[in-house]
Parts: structure tokens; sequence; C-alpha cells
């Protein structure tokens, strides 16, 4: 019973594939090319609108009735699939009949090479549509007006999605400078009568565009177009042009934007500009906001130029000394006096380093940057030190520098390399103990290229802190 | 809490409604608006200066003279008492801040704004240990400004920032750019407030020695121009401060400095401060950059002596510089990965004061290695750094972890360790350190930040002077941002991919 068992489902299967066999794909003419005389006996519908163009199940089963020939399954498609073409075989068969009245122009004139036996079809046409229509050029490169001739607009088509996005990229696209330079001309070419190449419409409407052209309202080829959101089945993304890579971009581009604004304005928006620039520079009345019906333009990212590396901050007094309008377009004063002028209740970070507060003296002593550009010495330093218990209450033997046995007596080298770090403790008069001329022990503070002249030119009142009245020289 | 904490806090909360509140602009009005608020919660321990009678002292364990508690002791002949310093009471503060800036236009003149920025501060200790905390308002910039093409003025609080530093004043200023802006000449002039302060120079509040002092305000006078281009920038500046009781000068100091960018990727920058009160070169650094978007090198020079106001009686003790050699190294060798390498040697010049009862060296040299890695949400820092020099060094390791994941939230952790050794006191500092942050911000709107760090920190002696410096801090910043401009609005799409027309 087991081989009954397996030759049911065997059986089957031999059946369903001889079935399959005799079941027409796809017509074979040629091996009817003894048969029928004319294309319109099967293609009845050819020529008038009413009737189909395609043969019946019945009209093949007059002869493969399962006696003079073996049956077939045979079923004409439901209907064409959607196309952009303008194209009809009735209204090309009648308009070839009354406009040119070329008996010439048969069937096999498009549908088969001359050299073919007959009944030899290929379904593809469109050499033929460009050879006789006289397009001495591929498909794809016709001339933008060019396509309107077989094509309708696709706001016109019934296209789904997906054909859209099959459009096959013609060579033209395919040039560097398409995309930011060369399908604006493309698209409306100069001296063109019309608003819109068919070249254009025939894959695009205005919702592609939109993907890109913040200046979509002001062009004329754009509002041309009908929107239709099935444009968008091409996808597009707006790359910066080779311009913007250049090192010195951001510096030169203010100056770029002045001079040819609409260049700009098809791909930012006032806001674009706004996303770095702090300030609001002339140019940016040139662009138009964002809005509804615009594109979303390029998204600009604030980032840090190249310029600014790592310890940019240690760095930038030099570039923001001599080119402050530099700065200015993408900072704001406040941020500078986030660190110029630094609020007392943060913790400082940003500038300094975590725990910087218990590394501070080693900065303080060798001054890797300038404290004093920030932090007044008085407010900030000493008034810490004092409430802190680390300063000079008196006199100088107070114990505070015990790894150095003498160093009140030898602290002249260290006063003379670290003297802004020793007035964060040491007011004037724990000097003048010493080095007063008046009540002090003399000690002459002053080294070998000290300017006596110059600096009792310049503020006299400063010596008499030390000298008194009598003022050597004075 | 003091009242003026109080009024802090109610102020914090007017700006605040004040914000939320959206004043409506009347057509062709615009503002920008920022508000910070920030509070810090410190405790530290401090010193205490103490003394013991001379005859009291004991031989400490290194040899020298202590107390019998084992506190090494300075003691002077001929001076009665001995003195060391020892632990002081721990001390608590909680800086409380309010910031509000402003910008107005559209006032009736075309080019008209009007621009404030004010500080409210408290501690709600009550205390005044904080720096900085005092007075309690502290005016930042309060000003009218025009701008037309060429001309810029601006009248009432300003700060002038230049290579000159960042000067404060209540006056005027005027800028004229000509020559399609490629030429910059200005002018200032007012009242001065103090260096690197929102005060005058006379504020109470600046004098915590309790020394000299200016009576009253000094004038300053600057003059600068600038010329701008592609390959070159150049300005000078000259600023002068004078007493305005005796009309000597305060500062008198000149600066030029430039930028050259001959080939691209390539700069030169230069920079020259020159005290013209004392006629001597304060700062300057020189620096070729070169600048890719995989490498980024500097080599420079640098030069440091700092500057003193002739107010004081620093300027005649003729201070030595240090010339520096620095260079940088910034690698990224594939995406995600930043390698740096920094350093600096630099020497004293001869200071023409040896003594031999102390030894102080006259170079030193500083350097950081790190590396930073992106992956996907994650970054990670890692770095080593050490500076040594005269008085005092530092050397150790610090690492970071941040996780971001989105543009709004971001959490990190980080942490290190340090040596800190002192040169002229018996301070062999360990600390390690830890610190989380948890941050969140509606991009233009505003932007919360919270932290809480620890420090344990060991202040190593041989005597019982060693004591824990260790710190908790906690601190919370918010920021809110406003504005009539379009900056603050979200970016509107056009027509989004997939959109229905």
């Amino acid at each position: 019973m087991t081989w009954r068992l397996w030759a049911i489902p065997l059986g089957l299967l031999v059946v369903t594939a001889a079935g399959a066999a005799l079941t027409l794909q796809t017509f074979d003419h040629p091996t009817h090319q003894g048969l029928f005389p004319r294309c319109a006996s099967c293609h009845v519908g050819i020529s008038d609108t009413v009737q189909s163009r395609w043969p019946t199940a019945s009209d093949c089963a007059a002869c493969h009735d399962g006696v003079v020939e073996d049956t077939v399954t045979y079923e004409p498609p439901a209907a064409a699939p959607p196309s952009n073409l303008k194209f009809t075989h009735p209204a090309h068969i009648a308009a070839v009949q009354v406009e040119s009245r070329d008996s010439t122009v048969t069937c096999e004139a498009c549908h088969s090479d001359s050299d073919s036996l007959r009944m030899t079809v290929t379904r593809r046409a469109v050499d033929r549509c460009l050879e006789c229509h006289g397009i001495a050029v591929e498909h794809l490169a016709a001339a933008p007006e060019e396509c309107a001739a077989c094509h309708y607009a696709l706001a016109e088509t019934g296209l789904t999605l997906a054909q859209v996005g099959d459009f096959p990229t013609p060579p033209s696209h395919e040039a560097d400078a398409f995309a930011l330079q060369g399908h604006g001309a493309e698209a409306r070419p100069a001296g063109a009568t019309y608003a819109v190449a068919s070249s254009c419409a025939t894959c695009h409407a205005r919702d592609f565009c939109l993907q890109c052209h913040v200046d979509a309202p002001e062009q004329q080829p754009i509002q041309a177009l009908a929107s239709d959101a099935r444009s968008l089945a091409i996808a597009v993304t707006l790359d910066a042009p080779d311009s913007h890579q250049d090192s010195q971009f951001y510096r030169a581009h203010g100056s770029m934007a002045e001079d040819r604004p609409q260049t700009c304005q098809a791909c930012h928006t006032q806001e674009s500009c706004l996303e770095c620039h702090a300030s609001r520079p002339r140019v940016l009345l040139a662009m138009y906001p964002a809005g509804p019906d615009r594109g979303t333009g390029a998204i600009v990212t604030r980032s840090r130029p190249e310029t600014h590396g790592e310890d940019y901050s240690l760095m930038h007094a030099d570039q923001a000394g001599s080119a402050p309008t530099t700065c200015a377009a993408c900072h704001t004063r406040t941020q500078c006096l986030e660190c110029h002028r630094p609020d007392p209740s943060s913790d400082g970070r940003g500038f300094h380093p975590a725990g910087y507060l218990s590394r501070h003296p080693v900065s303080a002593y060798n001054r890797e940057t300038a404290c004093a550009d920030c932090h007044n010495t008085n407010q900030f330093c000493a008034s810490c030190h004092v409430d802190a218990g680390v300063v000079a209450s008196g006199p100088l033997d107070g114990g505070y520098h015990d790894a150095k046995q003498f160093f009140a007596l030898g602290h002249g080298q260290t006063a003379r390399q670290n003297l802004e770090n020793c007035v964060a403790c040491h007011a004037e008069r724990d000097c003048l103990r010493c080095h007063s001329a008046v009540g002090g022990r003399r000690f002459n503070p002053h080294g070998p290229d000290f300017d006596a002249a110059r600096l009792r030119q310049k503020n006299p009142q400063m010596c008499t802190a030390c000298h008194g009245v009598a003022i050597p020289g004075g | 809490m003091t009242h003026v904490g109080r009024v802090a806090v109610a102020a914090s909360i007017l700006a605040g409604a004040a914000l939320l509140a959206r004043p409506t602009p009347l057509p062709s009005q615009g503002y920008r608006a920022r508000v910070d608020v920030g509070i810090q919660s410190v405790r530290y321990r401090g010193w205490q200066l103490d003394s013991v009678p001379a005859n009291s002292v004991v031989p400490g364990p290194g040899g020298g003279p202590a107390t019998t508690d084992g506190f090494a002791v300075t003691c002077h002949q001929g001076i009665p008492w001995c003195s060391y310093y020892t632990a002081g009471p721990v001390r608590h503060a909680v800086p409380f801040s309010t910031t509000a800036t402003a910008t107005m236009w559209g006032l009736g003149v075309n080019g008209l704004r009007a621009h404030g920025s004010i500080r409210l501060l408290t501690d709600f200790t009550g205390n005044t240990y904080w720096p900085g905390t005092e007075p309690a308002v502290q005016l930042i910039e309060l000003y009218a400004g025009y701008q037309r093409d060429w001309f810029a003025g601006r009248a009432g609080r300003i700060i002038e920032a230049n290579q000159l530093g960042y000067a404060g004043y209540d006056g005027v200023e005027m800028t004229a750019h000509l020559l399609r802006r490629r030429l910059t000449v200005g002018g200032y002039g007012g009242l001065g407030l103090a260096r690197a302060s929102l005060l005058p120079i006379n504020s109470p509040e600046l004098n915590p020695f309790n020394q000299f002092q200016l009576q009253d305000r000094q004038w300053i006078l600057g003059f600068d121009a600038g010329w701008n281009s592609r390959m070159l920038d150049l300005s000078a500046e000259y600023q002068r401060q004078v007493d305005r009781a005796t009309d000597y000068f305060i500062a008198e100091r000149a600066a030029v400095s430039t930028v050259i960018r001959p080939v691209d990727r390539v700069s030169l920058q230069g920079n020259v401060v020159y005290d013209l009160a004392q006629d001597r070169v304060g700062m300057a650094d020189a620096t070729v950059n070169w600048t890719s978007p995989l490498v980024s090198a500097a080599v420079g020079y640098r030069h440091y002596r700092p500057m003193f106001q002739l107010w004081e009686i620093w300027a005649a003790f003729n201070t030595v510089p240090y010339n520096a050699a620095t260079g940088s190294l910034w690698i990224g060798p594939w995406k995600g990965l930043r390698l740096s390498l920094r350093g600096e040697a630099y020497r004293y010049d001869d200071n023409s004061l040896p003594s031999p009862l102390v030894t102080v060296d006259d170079e030193g040299w500083r350097t950081r290695v790190g590396a930073s890695y992106r992956y996907r949400q994650f970054d990670l820092g890692l770095g080593y750094s050490a500076d040594t020099g005269p008085g005092a060094a530092s050397s150790g390791w610090d690492a970071s972890l941040a996780y971001l994941p989105s543009e709004r939230w971001q959490v990190s952790a980080s942490g290190g360790h340090f040596n800190r050794p002192l040169e002229y006191r018996f301070d062999e500092s360990v600390l390690n350190y830890a610190g989380v942050e948890a941050s969140y911000q509606v991009p233009q709107r505003m932007r919360f930040r919270i932290r809480a760090d620890y420090y344990d920190e060991d202040r190593n002696r041989p005597d019982a002077a060693a004591f824990s410096w260790d710190q908790t801090r906690l601190s919370a910043e918010v920021s809110f941002y406003l504005s009539s401009a379009v900056k603050t609005r979200p970016l509107p799409p056009g027509r989004m991919p997939g959109a229905t027309p």
C-alpha cells in the first residue's frame, strides 16, 4: 500500500506539470505565421477603442479544442498597466492614415525588423518611435522639449509609486554639476517660450523640487510643475557643493553670499544662517524664511571649524583680537563673558578641567594663561584665600612656606618669577615692612632694568608708597 | 535665607515667569533674552594660623621644632612665639546667582538697539566665604547701541574686549567700518571698572587685605584699528587708564595682533602687548598652525610677563618674564577617535637675584596627552597631564564617559587621580575625584544641568598638619532662552519626503 500512497501525489504533480506546459504564457507568433494572414485577425480591436486588442480564449479554442489541437489555457490581459505614454494604437493608426496617408506604416513597421520572418514581432518600439519622429539620439538623451511628443507629464498619469521610483536616470543627470548647476538651465533654457521643459515634467512634479529648493515660490519652472507626491518616489539628497569643503569656506562664505545671494537662496533659509550666526548678517535679508511652500533646504549643523582645535580656548586670543567681527558672527558677548566675567555660582566647567581647584597652584605659580584676564586677583583669589585662612595676616614669619627654612630671606627669585601668585596671599604692607625706604629696612626691590624715571613720570604716587615725598631723582 | 537671597530667588521666579509669558513684540520689534540661574553647594576645610610659646616647642619627627602634639612650627630668633598652620574650620558656601541678559531692537529708530545684562547674587548660608558673591547686584552690561551700514556706536555700561583684555567702563564707544568693512577704526572712553571685575576700582569688595586702594574711579580711553581680509587680519590697540584725582597713569598699553593665512590650512598668528608705562613687552606669542580634518598641528613661542597697574606698588618690583616653546598635535586617525598631544617648556629670564639661602628652579614644562573615542552614543575620554615648575607641580590622569542617547539628554561620569606637590611648603597632596553629571536641553529654549563631585584629597605632611581636604560639590544650572527672532522657532519642513501635498 505504501507505493500507492506515494503514487497519488506524484501523479498529481505530473498532471499539473503537463497542464502547465500547455498554458500560454506568451503567444508564439512565428509558429502561427502560416495561419493568420493579418494581424487584425486576432487583434481585432487594434484600430478602434471599442473592442479589445487582445484575442479571447474562445478564439484560441477554435483550433485548440482538444480534437484538432491540444487545448490551451489563455487569458487575455485584463488591462494595460498604467503608462505615461500618449501613444494609443487607434489614435496612432488614425493619425498616420489621416495626416500622412502613409500606407506603408503597417504593424510590421513598428513591431518587426525588416529582415525578420513574418510574425516575428517585438513589443519594444521605442527605437522605432524615435527613428520615425526624427529624434537622432538615445531615448533618454532627447531634447527637453521633445519628451512631450510621446509622454504625459507625471501629474497627468496614473503611474504607481513603484513605477515612478523605477524611472531610468537620463545620462545628463549623471554629470557632477547637474544637481547644483545644470538642471536649472535644462528646466528652462535661455530664450525658451515654455515655463518648464517637458523633460522635467515627464518624471518630476513640484514636490520633488521642494525636497531642496527653498526658493521654489520664486522659481517659475518649479511653479509651472503640478504638485504630485508620487514624485517623491525619486529620492534625492542635497549634498554640499565642493566650494563648501574648502577649509576657509566658513570665512569666505559671507562675501560670497553678498556677491551672489541668489546662489545661496536656492538651498538656504534664514534659519539655516541663524543656526550658526549669532548676529544678523546683512545678507540674511536676502534669504527666504522657512515656510510651508518652500523646500527645507540645507540642514545646517553648527559645528566647530577646523581651526578650533582641542586647545583652542587657550589660543583663541590672537584670532579674537585681530578679527573680532569674525568671532561675532557665531558667538555672542554673553558666551565670551561666561569665562571672562565668570558667574561665581558656576562650577567653572568648560574652561578649567575637573579638580582644578586642587591643581590651581601650579597654574597660578607659572601662569599657563593669564589668570587676571578673567579673575580679579583681589576679588577672586585674595578674598578666597582670606576666608580659607591661607594669607599673611601679619609678620612674614607665619610659617606657611615651611619647606624652605630661610624662605623669607631668600624669596626674591620666587617673587620676581611669580609675583602674581604672591599677591594672592600677601598685601603690599607685608612687602613694605622690609622694602620700604621710609619705614622699612630699605631692601631695594628694583631690578637692574628698572626705569625709575619713566615710572616716576607715569605715576609718582606709586613711588611715595616706599619713598614718601623724597622720591629719588624727583 | 538672607534678605538678599530672598530677593534673588524672587527675581529668578519673576524672570522665569516673564519668559514663560512670552511677551509679544510689536511688528518690527524684536528681542532676544536669556536667564541663567545657578546654585552650588561647596564644603571645604581651610587653614588656621596658630602659635605656641617658643619655650614650649619640642624636637619634631624630622628634627625640627614642633608642638607637643606634633605640628611643625616656625620660630625666629628674638620672637617669643613660634607659629604654624593647622586645619581650620569647615567652610560651607551655597552661592546662588541669577543672570538676566536681553537685547531689544526695533525701538523706533532703524539701527537702534538696547542691551543689558545684570546678575543677582547671594550665598544661602549667609556667609561671605565664596568669592564674588558681593555685592548682591552686579551690572554686567547696559547700553544703547546704534548701527548703520558703516557706523556703530554704544553708550552705557560696556565691556570692551580686545588684546589688552576685557575692560569694563561706563562711557561711549564708536566704530567705523570702511572699505567694504575691511578697515575698522574705533575709539572708546569713560569711567573704568576694575581689571577683570564688574565692580569699580574703589569698591570695598576689591580690598580684602585692607590695603592701598584708589578713592575714585579711573578714566579709560582707547583707540583701535583693524584690517581684515582673506589672507590677513591685523589689529592695533592703544589704551590708557588715568587716575581722576591725580591725573597719573594707572596703565598705558598697546597691542598688535595678526593672523596671516598664506596658504590653505596654514595660519600664522601673533600678538604683542607692550607696557608703555614701563617700556617693556608684557605678553607676546607667535604660532604657526596647520589644520586639516584629520590632523592639526601648531608650534609656537610665548613670552609672559605679568603687567600690574601703577596704583599698586608691584609694578616697581621688576618681575622677570618667561619664554616658552609650545607645540600641539591633534590626530583623528579614524572616525570617532581623536588623539591629542600638547606641550610647553619654559624658562624664566635671569632675575639678577640669586640667593644662597633658597634655591629655586627657573624653568618648567607642562604636557598633556589625551584620547577620546566616540562610539555610537558613547563618548570616552582619557588623558594624562603633567605640569612641573617653580613653586608647584601636578601630574595625573583623568577619564570620562558620556552617554548621549539623544540631542537633548546627556549623562556623564568623570574621575581622575592627581599628585600635587608644593615646593615651598611641605605638602604632597594626592587627589582622587569622581563626578557625575546630567543635562537636558531643548535647543534654543532651555538647558538644565545638574552635577555632583566628590574630591578625596589628602594633604600629606610629615607632621600633624597633614589633614584631609575632602570636598563634596553639588551644582545645578538652568538657562532659559527666548527670542522673537525666527531662530527660536523650530525649522518647519517645506515638504518632507513622502508627505501629502
